[in-house]
């Protein structure tokens, strides 16, 4: 079968193993990537290789950062009594848009999830609960996502940790704001029906 | 509600052709393998995004074509609509109502309703649990969106639970949330399934009666849970599901649950799975069938189409008869049959030849 080489063919298949990329667009970028000019190749082969050797995980938060702690856990101004938990690192991306949350974050790493061999052990749950030990945190937002294995998690969460004494919230679920009511789904439409509130 | 035309391109045998239905009976006549049941399926897809017989798409495609398209225009109590279902050449289904592209396919749920009869429902009596439990859920979850979304939440959780249970050393505290969630979900679904069976065996054992006035019907659930007296609540159910944590765990898979219970059906106070006759497995099916008619109805407040796929040779004269009769002037209804039942003759309604992917018109009566 015709190759372009074997330079290309590595190329090509270390492409394709990144997550959404295809065959196709593997091949689509591995031909942009060598047309560009040598200085663009390069700027993007040492920005591969420097976020690599920089990031690394807060030793309190454990979300991604390029400084020990992060600049969020190490940042004063924040209410440090507050600590919210998502799942994920983009989550912590998500909320911070808001612009109104100013508390503190963890990251867990996943949901429970035992049919793909996620345990809580996988999680950074231990993690959590030393940063509860000294009494500082009085209110805890569990953030996980609104699905089943989300809803487990928190469960799991609040029941490890009620015991400390501290308040547990969960975030709330419902329409979509700026929506239309008719193109809301029907379960959607029903979860905020019965977390409805008077007014 | 009545589908008044619908039309069928590179879809299974048909290159291209289109029918004009009449409001009360359709008869489609020919010999096997000619495309009788191809446009049932077709109805079928236009109510439901799914064939009753296949989950592959591509299968219903033409062969030496690479897309499929079903339009059918259904006529409601105010008003029409005219809904579409295509598989183009990516093999991507595509839902458009009155010209309207839909982000879902699940879109067209509840724009056609039908009631759907084939032989293999003739299983329902005699067949395994699961079979009449998947039926159970079909229905309910026709008319139910909240049904459907507890019960799929119900599957994941479950699947969560087994693959826990086989752990070597299972986080205790873990499982425990599980049966709470699970205790939660299985409440509603077992209330929603009395519900639906209660329902279902009243109008049911309306026409049993009608069928033969001597037998008595009675349809009951029986869980894996010990319900007592129709008693029962979350807290029951968890209570249950913690007794039997440590033989769950012994077995490495859960025991209790919607996912293992069952309709019994009894007819003149004796389990109709092991006691009743031919005759009588026909009738109950049948009873059954018009009753989900009658149920559908109910919630839709409007007349599901019927479809009898090759049912009418399952039947005797009498059963036939009684049949047509409780259909004649009420709703649609779409029959395939190898001959001209005598019981037909005599009806409204159009026949129609199938022939080789063709659909002729014979006659209107």
């Amino acid at each position: 079968m015709f190759s372009f080489g074997d330079s290309m063919a590595r190329l090509i298949s270390q492409l394709s193993r990144l997550p959404g990329i295809g065959p196709k667009t593997a091949q689509r970028l591995a031909m942009h990537i060598i047309q560009l000019d040598d200085a663009r190749v390069k700027d993007l082969a040492n920005s591969l290789v420097e976020a690599k050797e920089k990031m690394r995980f807060c030793s309190l938060c454990c979300n991604l950062s390029e400084t020990d702690p992060c600049s969020i856990c190490s940042d004063e101004k924040r209410d440090q009594s507050t600590i919210c938990v998502v799942s994920d690192p983009r989550d912590v991306m998500a909320m911070e848009k808001t612009r109104e949350y100013k508390g503190l974050y963890h990251v867990l790493h996943g949901s429970i999830q035992p049919n793909e061999g996620i345990g809580p052990e996988k999680l950074k749950i231990r993690e959590l609960q030393i940063r509860l030990y000294d009494g500082e945190v009085k209110e805890l937002i569990l953030a996980t996502n609104p699905n089943i294995e989300g809803e487990t998690t928190a469960l799991y969460l609040s029941r490890l940790i009620k015991p400390l004494g501290l308040k547990i919230t969960r975030i709330a679920r419902g329409l979509p704001v700026g929506g239309d009511l008719e193109y809301a789904d029907e379960i959607t439409l029903l979860k905020a029906l019965e977390g409805r509130r008077e007014i | 509600m009545r589908l008044l035309r619908l039309s069928l391109i590179n879809f299974r045998n048909y290159l291209n052709a289109e029918a004009e239905f009449h409001p009360g009976v359709n008869l489609f006549i020919g010999a096997n393998a000619q495309g009788k049941t191809n446009i049932l399926e077709a109805c079928h897809l236009l109510a439901t995004g799914r064939s009753h017989r296949t989950y592959k798409d591509l299968e219903m495609i033409r062969w030496g074509s690479e897309s499929y398209h079903i339009k059918g225009l259904v006529q409601k109590r105010s008003y029409n609509e005219l809904l579409e279902l295509h598989v183009n050449n990516q093999r991507k289904k595509i839902v458009k109502i009155n010209g309207q592209t839909q982000a879902k396919v699940a879109s067209l749920l509840g724009r056609l309703a039908i009631v759907f009869f084939a032989p293999e429902h003739m299983e329902l009596v005699k067949g395994d649990p699961s079979i009449r439990r998947r039926y159970l859920d079909m229905v309910i979850s026709q008319i139910s969106p909240s049904y459907l979304h507890n019960l799929s939440q119900y599957q994941r959780v479950l699947q969560q639970k087994n693959a826990l249970l086989k752990e070597e050393k299972p986080d205790l505290a873990l499982l425990d949330i599980y049966n709470r969630q699970l205790s939660e979900l299985s409440n509603s679904i077992i209330i929603k399934r009395n519900e639906i069976i209660n329902t279902l065996e009243l109008f049911a054992a309306r026409k049993q009666k009608e069928l033969n006035s001597q037998e008595e019907l009675k349809f009951n659930y029986s869980s894996s849970f010990k319900i007592e007296n129709n008693v029962f609540s979350e807290e029951l159910l968890y209570q249950q599901l913690k007794r039997r944590e440590k033989d769950e765990l012994f077995r490495g898979t859960s025991l209790l649950g919607p996912h293992r219970d069952d309709f019994l059906i009894f007819i003149n106070e004796k389990n109709a799975r092991y006691y009743a006759s031919q005759g009588q497995q026909r009738s109950i099916v049948l009873s059954l069938k018009m009753a989900e008619a009658l149920l559908v109805e109910r919630e839709i407040e409007e007349k599901p189409v019927i479809i009898l796929d090759d049912v009418l040779s399952e039947l005797d004269r009498d059963r036939q008869q009684l049949l047509i009769s409780s259909l004649q002037g009420f709703n649609q209804t779409f029959i395939s049959s190898t001959y001209l039942p005598p019981v037909l003759s005599e009806l409204r309604g159009r026949v129609f030849e199938v022939e080789k992917g063709k659909i002729t018109l014979r006659n209107e009566t």
